[in-house]
Parts: structure tokens; C-alpha cells; sequence
């Protein structure tokens, strides 16, 4: 039974995330880990189009997850046709010792496999916890979404705590447990960190690979300042990698951890006199996939396109950058204006 | 706009915190002018920086994402869209490649390291931390009661129970059955308000508890061992299920009465 539970939550951490990811794959994200953190921003953002509607329009919450379930499989069979020959030529490039002489990058992963084991077995108890896992348990006790107030049990009255409704990223924790049959608690702290905390990793990768391009050394020294860096970023509470390192599995968590390098990352990308079509919407899906995992995203995504479409669009006079820029941003716009409205 | 200017001050100061990452930054940002060639990167960095700087800064702006954007009581996290990390890593990265002598990189790379361990603090430490003892990652006292009243209870539907409001936020974690009077910051209901009213008193006035849990349709009530009076409560009609884990869960006289 737990073989059967471990390749459940193989499949929804890496494996579908990996064939979506194909879809948007471009020169940037032509490597497996580029494509799984890409695969999260699109399977999120398919989330987040369907779980808002089935909130407003009171759905059953097996509605919800069974659709999605059907969506994203879907989407991997349709991967697995339309992308076969590039998935085959990156499987056979898989090595076991890939980085050859560059045992940096060996220093990087030993460190980044260190966090991750720690905060795996390593417990961190938080009682915004109450909020998180308690409306997955409270999902899958009810079969309903906000019908009930997470902490304390009682019925809302069909008033949608409007804030949680945008960003529900719990409801994707009660997938996950529905799927693989853990307890939700189990899937957040023990299994989600051993996931975005590597993931974390690959949106600096993304950063790293920006700046010095096919320069692997410089790339794996880059990656390890960052581990280090993260390590000791327990200066205060509020910082990205205490965020990440020690409570993944908050959406909050992953917006600062995974979401905003990996934006800043594509938003690079502006520097670029050519820039891909496929890109645009790889970064629209990257925004709403923000506003998925918190509803601070809705906003600080769109921030961080923001400054750099200032950079290169306004400063540069480059007007194609600025309003295509203002129409990746749009569905975020729509849900502030929406909470802004319901709040 | 001083107030404004004034909070997003204080935000800063709350979010360096004990280190002094800000120094640390400043530095990156000197080395970075002094590194040869990489223009690109240099406008990326400073703009970026400066436009952060300007918006965080701001009054205008600071007000209009404070009150638009995060709100007040976190605008704290405007600081994630500033890749600190990355940024120090970048020109950390970018003076160790800066010659190509080895012995010239190993010094620079402890430098480096040293000064990133000096202006922060580990993640790993006891604060933060602590041993596992089951795989939700939930107190065991709370695994171990939750479980005590579900089998105690033997049926569906909600259970409602009182509890101490410092633990009160992990039941629901575990398990959704368990419906409590209030949450870990308040009680939403005026009649929940008097049950943690009653709760916070030490000693405990369990006569005036049961009676508020009984009008309130509670099934269970826990009390720390140490504040509990078991005769008391039994002499409230009570039942003691058991004393575990240092508190006390008793069934109340209203227990599956609903």
C-alpha cells in the first residue's frame, strides 16, 4: 500500500508537473527540473481556473478533484504524444554523475539534499498551520469548499472568506491527500518540503543560468552562495528562505521561495532582443499560479514584472514589452479587482 | 505620509531583524560598481534595486500598496520581490571568478562565506526545530486526545470541545470531526467569548465552565492536569474519559445531546 502511495505522489509532484511542462518548454527550460517547475506553474494555473468557479457555484468537493485529476491526465497524454521525441532525447541525456568535472555542483546538491532531509525529518510546528492544513482536513471531512470556518468548525453561512477563496492553495493539499491517501498533515509537512525546497533551488538555477549563460562553474558557485545564503537567513522570521526552508508548504512559503525567483527569472528575459511567443504565456502562467498559492501573489507577481517592464520597456522605449507586459498581468488584475469588490 | 514613511521604516528594521543582511547588501551593491564589463547586469541590479527602493520607500507608493497591494501588517513581504539571495549570490559569484588563481578563490570564497555567516543567522537551531515524533508533524498530546474522544464518540458528525486556546489550533489539523468554541486569537461568538473568558482564569471556576459549555451544546471539555479539579467536575456530572499527555478530557453532561 505505501509503494502504491509513493508512486501517487511521484506522479503528482514530478511527473505530471514534468509532461505539462513540456507544453511551454523553451530554450530556457530544455532540462527536466526546468520543465517540472514550469509543469507546476501551468498544473497550478489550470487550478486556479477551475476550483474558483466550482467554490462560487458550490460544488462537492470530489467535483473539483476529479475534474482536475481528469484535466491534468488528459494533459499528460496529449504531452506524451505532442512532445515524445524531445521527452525521449532528454530521458536518454539522464546520467547518474551529470555535471562531469564540475564538482561544485555536486557541493550545491549534498547541500541542497542537506535541507531538504532536515526539514523532511526535522519538525517545525506553526500555527498558521491552523488555517492551512485545517482547510484541507476540513475540505475533506465536509466534501465542501468554505462551507465550514476552518478553526473553529463552524458554518459560514455562504459568506466565502473571499481572501482564502482566490488563493486555494489548501484545496490543492486536500487533492493531494485525496489522491494519495495520506493525511493531509503528513503531505504538508513531511512530503511538500522534500519537493519545493529542490524546486526552490530550480528557479535560481533559472537566475543563475540568466546571468551566466553556458558558464557551469560560475552557475554551480552561484548555486551554492544561494544554499548558503538561504541557510543563514534566519536573521528575522520574515525572509524567503526562512519561509521556504522551514514552512514550504504554505503557499505564502512557495510564492517567496519558488514563484518570485522564478519570475524575476523570466522576466530577464526582457533583455532580449527577440523574445519567444511561447514565453508570454509561460509568464502569465507563472502570475497566475502566484495568485494561487497566496493571495499576496495576486499582487507581488505582478510587481515584479512591473519594475522589470519599467527597466526595460519604459526606460528603453521598447512599447511592445510594456503592453504585452499589461495583458500577462491581466487575470491578476481581475482577482484584485474581484477581492477588492467581495472583500 | 511620515507615519507611512515611518512604518515602512519599522518594517525594515523588523525584517533585518538580529543580522545585518542590508550591510551585506550595500557591500554587494559597492562591489558590483567596482567589477569590470557586465554592463547589463550592473543596470539590471541597480535599477532593479532602485525602483525597489523608490516603491518601498515611498510614501506615495508605500501607501498605495499598503493599503492596495499586501495591506499593513505585511508589507513586510514586499522584501520577497527584492531577490536578496540571488543577488548577493551574483556578485559573490561574480569576485570569485574574478581572477583565475586558485588560491585567490579559495580566500575569497571563505570571505564570502564568512561574511554571509556573520551577517545572518542559521536556520537550524532549536527555536525553529525540533525532534519528530510522528509523521504530521502535530503535537502527540493532540494526536493522542484526538483520538481518545473520536473513539469515545463512535459516530459521525461534529464533536464539539472545549480546549486550551494555546493548543486549540492543532486539532483541527488532525482531525476535522472535532468542532471547537474558539480559534488561537478569538472567539468569534459572544457566548464562545465567555467560555475563554472562564478558560484564561486560574483557578478554574468549573461550575460557572460547565454550565456555559452546557448551554453551548459542548460534547467535551480539556483542561490542563495542573488547573483541573477532577471532584469538582465530577461533582459538575462529568465524566473523567482520561488524564493524558498532562491534561484532563472530560465528557460533558451535554455529550451527544444535540
Amino acid at each position: 500500500m505505501i509503494l502504491v502511495k509513493a508512486v501517487v505522489v511521484l506522479c503528482m509532484f514530478l511527473v505530471i508537473p514534468y509532461f505539462w511542462g513540456m507544453f511551454l518548454a523553451t530554450e530556457d527550460n530544455s532540462n527536466i527540473a526546468t520543465n517540472v517547475l514550469c509543469g507546476y506553474a501551468l498544473i497550478y494555473t489550470v487550478f486556479q481556473i477551475i476550483s474558483i468557479p466550482c467554490t462560487f457555484l458550490k460544488t462537492s468537493f470530489d467535483t473539483l478533484c476529479y475534474s482536475y485529476v481528469a484535466i491534468l491526465l488528459i494533459g499528460v497524454i496529449v504531452s506524451l504524444i505532442r512532445c515524445r521525441r524531445s521527452i525521449t532525447r532528454q530521458i536518454k541525456k539522464i546520467h547518474i554523475m551529470p555535471f562531469k568535472e564540475n564538482w561544485i555542483m555536486y557541493l550545491v546538491i549534498l547541500l541542497v539534499m542537506l535541507q531538504t532531509v532536515i526539514a523532511v525529518v526535522m519538525t517545525h510546528m506553526d500555527l498558521d498551520d491552523s488555517v492551512f492544513v485545517g482547510t484541507a482536513t476540513t475540505t475533506l471531512f465536509g466534501n465542501r469548499m468554505y462551507a465550514q470556518d476552518t478553526q473553529i468548525g463552524w458554518s459560514t453561512y455562504g459568506h466565502f472568506p473571499i481572501r482564502y477563496v482566490l488563493a486555494p492553495f489548501p484545496i490543492l493539499l486536500a487533492v493531494y491527500s485525496k489522491l494519495s491517501q495520506f493525511h493531509p498533515a503528513v503531505i504538508a509537512h513531511t512530503i511538500m518540503p522534500a519537493f519545493f525546497i529542490p524546486l526552490s533551488y530550480v528557479a535560481y538555477y533559472l537566475i543563475g543560468k540568466k546571468i551566466f549563460r553556458k558558464n557551469k562553474d560560475s552557475i554551480a558557485i552561484f548555486l551554492g552562495i544561494v544554499a548558503i545564503v538561504q541557510m543563514f537567513s534566519y536573521y528575522s522570521v520574515y525572509t524567503q528562505s526562512t519561509f521556504i526552508l522551514i514552512r514550504s508548504w504554505q503557499g505564502k512559503a512557495f510564492l517567496a521561495g519558488v514563484l518570485l525567483p522564478a519570475i524575476f527569472a523570466l522576466c530577464m528575459n526582457f533583455a532580449e532582443e527577440k523574445i519567444e511567443k511561447k514565453f508570454w504565456l509561460l509568464l502569465c502562467a507563472f502570475m497566475i499560479a502566484s495568485s494561487m498559492v497566496s493571495s499576496m501573489g495576486i499582487m507581488l507577481a505582478p510587481m515584479v514584472a512591473g519594475i522589470f517592464c519599467l527597466i526595460y520597456g519604459v526606460f528603453r522605449k521598447r512599447w511592445g514589452i510594456i503592453w504585452r507586459v499589461a495583458l500577462v498581468c491581466v487575470p491578476n488584475m481581475i482577482l484584485a479587482v474581484v477581492y477588492v469588490i467581495l472583500r | 505620509m511620515f507615519e507611512i514613511f515611518s512604518e515602512a521604516y519599522n518594517w525594515f528594521i523588523s525584517y533585518i531583524g538580529t543580522g545585518y543582511p542590508h550591510i551585506l547588501f550595500l557591500i554587494s551593491l559597492v562591489c558590483l560598481f567596482f567589477i569590470k564589463g557586465e554592463k547589463k547586469e550592473k543596470y539590471l541590479w541597480f535599477c532593479y534595486t532602485g525602483i525597489f527602493v523608490i516603491l518601498y520607500i515611498c510614501p506615495v507608493t508605500a501607501k498605495i500598496i499598503m493599503d492596495y497591494c499586501t495591506g499593513r501588517n505585511v508589507y513586510w513581504r514586499m522584501f520577497w520581490i527584492l531577490p536578496i539571495p540571488a543577488f548577493i549570490a551574483y556578485v559573490g559569484t561574480k569576485l570569485i571568478q574574478n581572477k583565475s588563481k586558485t588560491v585567490y578563490k579559495a580566500i575569497m570564497a571563505a570571505v564570502i562565506v564568512g561574511a554571509i555567516v556573520f551577517s545572518g543567522r542559521l536556520v537550524y537551531n532549536n527555536e525553529v526545530f525540533e525532534k519528530t515524533s510522528n509523521w504530521q508533524k502535530l503535537p502527540p498530546s493532540i494526536i493522542h486526545m484526538s483520538d481518545a474522544m473520536v473513539n469515545d464518540w463512535n459516530d459521525e458528525g461534529m464533536i464539539w470541545v472545549v480546549a486550551p486556546q494555546d493548543i486549540v489550533g492543532y486539532f483541527r489539523q488532525y482531525n476535522a470531526q472535532l468542532g471547537m468554541a474558539y480559534n488561537r486569537w478569538n472567539a468569534d461568538y459572544k457566548e464562545s467569548q465567555y467560555i475563554l473568558e472562564q478558560m484564561l482564569k486560574d483557578p478554574i471556576d468549573e461550575e460557572t465552565l460547565v454550565r456555559l459549555c452546557n448551554e453551548n451544546r459542548y460534547d467535551y471539555l480539556i483542561l490542563p492536569a495542573a488547573k483541573a479539579d477532577q471532584d469538582a467536575l465530577i461533582s459538575e456530572n462529568c465524566a473523567i474519559l482520561q488524564e493524558m499527555d498532562g491534561y484532563v478530557i472530560c465528557r460533558l453532561p451535554f455529550w451527544k445531546n444535540h
